[in-house]
């Protein structure tokens, strides 16, 4: 059973590039990451899945039912919106409870379970948070009516560490209870330690469908080594990609074995070397420059 | 039940700009009405002068029947304030409540529910309807009240209900026709300017069509004209025709915006 399917779902804005036939199914019952640079077209995915927007061509289905058939495919969907913004002049009790009605069932139970998980003040006025607590309250919005798929676009971003730690702790609770959840994300490293399984969208198109575990495996790093002098040539080893040189400073991206790196480094003898982990853009132009070649089963 | 939902949540978010027209319009029509003695025992002069005036142009402004002792006629030759501010009302709240949402940007979270936009957008303007039927009803009571505190004549309730419910009637018009806009246009800036194009522009063209012979069919494009101050007052009362018209009329331009809007991408 799947809780998402899309399939081959392309969305234009007149010249405007929206995503290209896109693809990917999503498990129920597992979280799945879908991760891209800025602009990819995450966020225009997700609307065309809940229906905020319409597909130039394609379809797509949440728990078999078709997306563009009516508000029932969204029955038992919690949403957190990447840009959350709330009616400034409700009370945060208020906004929940009018959120949750579109729901069945009486909600208010768990409602304070998760304000009080989240340390939401139930009595401030929406206009009066700050981004990070706008944002929990979408949370427990979003997680008050015991959804079956939850929807996550950009979750953690103004959100401390604490919450951000408490928010993954009652998604693998809802996940072991049966829930799917949907994580878009530009932050590799939080879809790589929760999710199973990840897409990847660049520029429009869907690059990668991959187990994360293989994701990790092939991560690169970036490595910048000074040397006293002109740099040495290290082209010849193997996992360099992208060398570039400015005076005596090389740069590149590395995802070969780490004890031949550090050998050839110390042989060339550097003044400094810094061996970070890439930004998600530069490990997507590593791995998924071609684009589309990538694909794999989730 | 997405329908109820959506009408009394924004019966609440629109409870206190309600509010804060009637509060305004009703101290000004009762400060009118409070006047009207006055104007009974010494008006004849000011009457004599009205009258001196082209006939065009009292009958642009309402202001055709000049009798001050009657106070349904004196409030029918000062109801033009009324029929405008409630005309204007509607127009921006309908054009507002379906904006909103997209200039707050709380629209994706809202039609992100598992509920129909044709739904959300029929409670909204279900929401629009109760408070562009309430100004004018409001501000008709204060202004009965008042009359029958100040004046010895009879108070002709009827039509003074009339004109009050003409408005209404014009109010509900106009509230669909902003639905409408708002539903055409990307923000609420637009939404909120073109409704009041489209409030004040048909005013001035009833106004025009009565001004000058040639443009006498310009009558056909202004809803005021359906329900004129001075024709309630000629035939004594509201022709029924004329406000389940412009009701009907109003439910048009609503459901042509819902039409719309059902399809419309939500990128805010």
């Amino acid at each position: 059973m799947h809780a998402i399917e899309i399939d081959a779902l392309t969305k234009r804005y007149g010249a405007r590039r929206g995503i290209e036939n896109v693809t990917f199914s999503v498990p129920a019952g597992t979280m799945f990451g879908f991760i891209g640079p800025n602009g990819a077209g995450k966020t225009t995915t997700i609307r065309l899945l809940l229906g905020l927007i319409f597909p130039t061509s394609g379809a797509a289905r949440l728990f078999g039912r078709d997306v563009a058939a009516g508000p029932a495919a969204r029955a038992g969907v919690g949403y957190v919106p990447g840009e959350t913004s709330l009616y400034p002049a409700m009370r945060v009790a208020d906004l929940l409870a009018f959120a949750g009605r579109f729901h069945p069932g009486d909600h208010a139970r768990r409602r304070a379970e998760l304000a009080e998980a989240f340390d939401v003040d139930l009595a401030a006025r929406a206009g009066e948070l700050s981004l990070g607590n706008r944002k929990k309250v979408a949370i427990v919005a979003a997680l008050q009516h015991r959804p079956r798929l939850v929807v996550l676009d950009e979750p953690t971003s103004g959100l401390d560490p604490v919450i951000k730690a408490r928010l993954f702790e009652i998604l693998r609770r809802e996940v072991a209870g049966g829930t799917t959840v949907f994580f878009s994300s530009h932050a590799l490293a939080e879809v790589q330690a929760e999710c199973r399984a990840v897409a990847v969208l660049s520029e429009g198109r869907l690059v990668a469908v991959d187990d994360v575990a293989e994701l990790r495996g092939r991560q690169a790093r970036r490595v910048r080594a000074t040397f006293d002098g002109s740099p040495v040539d290290l082209a010849g080893l193997r996992g360099v990609a992208g060398l570039l040189r400015d005076g005596d400073t090389a740069t590149f991206l590395y995802d070969g074995p780490m004890p031949a790196l550090l050998a050839a480094l110390a042989a060339a003898g550097p003044t400094d070397v810094q061996i970070v982990e890439p930004s998600l853009e530069e490990i997507f132009l590593h791995y998924y420059a071609k684009g589309g070649d990538h694909v794999g089963p989730a | 039940m997405g329908a109820a939902i959506l009408a009394r949540h924004e019966l609440g978010a629109n409870l206190r700009a309600f509010v804060a027209w009637l509060l305004p319009v009703a101290g000004l029509v009762a400060l009118t009405c409070a006047l009207q003695p006055s104007f009974a025992g010494d008006g004849g002069a000011l009457a004599a002068k009205i009258q001196a005036l082209p006939e065009g142009l009292r009958k642009a402004f309402g202001v055709g029947m000049v009798d001050f002792s009657r106070p349904a006629a004196y409030l029918a030759t000062n109801f033009l304030a009324v029929t405008l501010i409630a005309s204007l009302f509607g127009g921006l709240l309908g054009a507002r409540i379906v904006a909103k949402e997209e200039t707050m940007h709380t629209a994706e979270m809202l039609y992100a529910q598992p509920v129909s936009r044709v739904h959300v957008l029929a409670g909204k303007a279900a929401a629009a309807a109760v408070y562009a039927i309430a100004l004018p009803l409001g501000v008709g009571i204060v202004a009965a009240a008042i009359l029958a505190a100040v004046v010895p004549a009879p108070l002709e309730p009827g039509l003074i209900a009339a004109l009050f419910g003409g408005a209404a009637a014009l109010a509900v018009c106009f509230a669909g026709a902003g639905m409408l806009v708002a539903a055409l246009v990307r923000d609420a800036r637009s939404a909120t300017g073109g409704a009041l194009a489209i409030v004040l522009g048909t005013y001035f063209l009833g106004a025009l069509s009565a001004i000058a012979a040639p443009a006498a069919p310009l009558r056909w494009l202004s809803p005021y004209k359906l329900v004129e101050p001075i024709a309630i007052l000629a035939r004594g009362g509201l022709d029924p025709v004329a406000p389940a018209a412009l009701v009907l009329l109003g439910v048009a331009f609503a459901t042509a915006g819902i039409a719309r809007y059902r399809r419309r991408d939500i990128l805010a």
